[in-house]
């Protein structure tokens, strides 16, 4: 993969701390709804906001390239020492997070 | 010339930083969400699918404990996964990078981690 080859670190640092932040601001809003307390009528209303379902896409599709780069990056680390190829590994996250964006992007729309 | 500094430190033997901690655990928590999303998804689903299932899904937010655990888990690591977040993005600005600032932000982010996921566990148990 081209984006992962040298020369590619102060994107991957960027895009990370990016998403890192996107994912700090749901769990925030997460928190927030959930402390406020939940009805499915407010539920309902809260995810036919167009804005919403724009805003929940855009952090889902950050958690997905996020979740691969992040596993890219700790199977590089581990995969020597548990003597696992760490392509494999980083497939395994591929195919999972893929599952996980189809699943989300349904749910959302 | 014989050269007897120590090479390949296996990790395991060495006592690690309290900033080695905070910066496994970052890791640990991911993979939890990781994992943890599958959960999520579900919940999501199921809370949108129908009134009836929502009703369901609260009913088994109040009586089932594994259910209860798998969110207060969920929870409480993404409470330390922006804990330790916010200190990388702190420590990118240049402050808290020295030793004893390390360490400072380091437990600092850890016992946040902790105190969000004793108020995951009221949310999710009182």
């Amino acid at each position: 993969m081209g984006i992962m080859n040298k020369g590619w670190g102060v994107k991957h640092w960027v895009f990370q701390r990016v998403s890192n932040a996107l994912i700090v601001l749901f769990a925030v809003l997460l928190a927030a709804t959930l402390i406020s307390g939940v009805s499915y009528e407010s539920l309902q209303a809260l995810m036919s906001n167009p804005l919403v379902k724009i805003y929940l896409a855009i952090t889902l599709l950050f958690v997905f390239a996020n979740s691969i780069l992040a596993a890219w990056q700790i199977a590089g680390d581990y995969a020597k020492k548990l003597n696992i190829s760490s392509n494999v590994l980083v497939g395994i996250t591929v195919i999972v997070s893929a599952i996980y964006l189809i699943a989300g992007l349904k749910i959302i729309f | 010339m014989s050269d007897t500094r120590p090479v390949n430190l296996d990790i395991a033997t060495v006592r690690l930083p309290i900033s080695a901690y905070a910066s496994i655990l970052h890791r640990i928590c991911a993979v939890i969400i990781w994992v943890g999303f599958t959960a999520l998804l579900v919940i999501a689903s199921s809370a949108l699918k129908s009134e009836a299932s929502f009703d369901d899904l609260a009913v088994t937010l109040q009586s089932n404990f594994l259910v209860q655990f798998l969110v207060w888990g969920f929870l409480s690591a993404l409470g330390y996964y922006c804990m330790g977040t916010i200190k990388h993005i702190i420590q990118d600005f240049g402050h808290f990078e020295d030793k004893k600032g390390g360490q400072m932000i380091s437990t600092a982010a850890i016992a946040g981690g902790v105190v969000l996921c004793l108020l995951a566990g009221v949310l999710v148990w009182a």
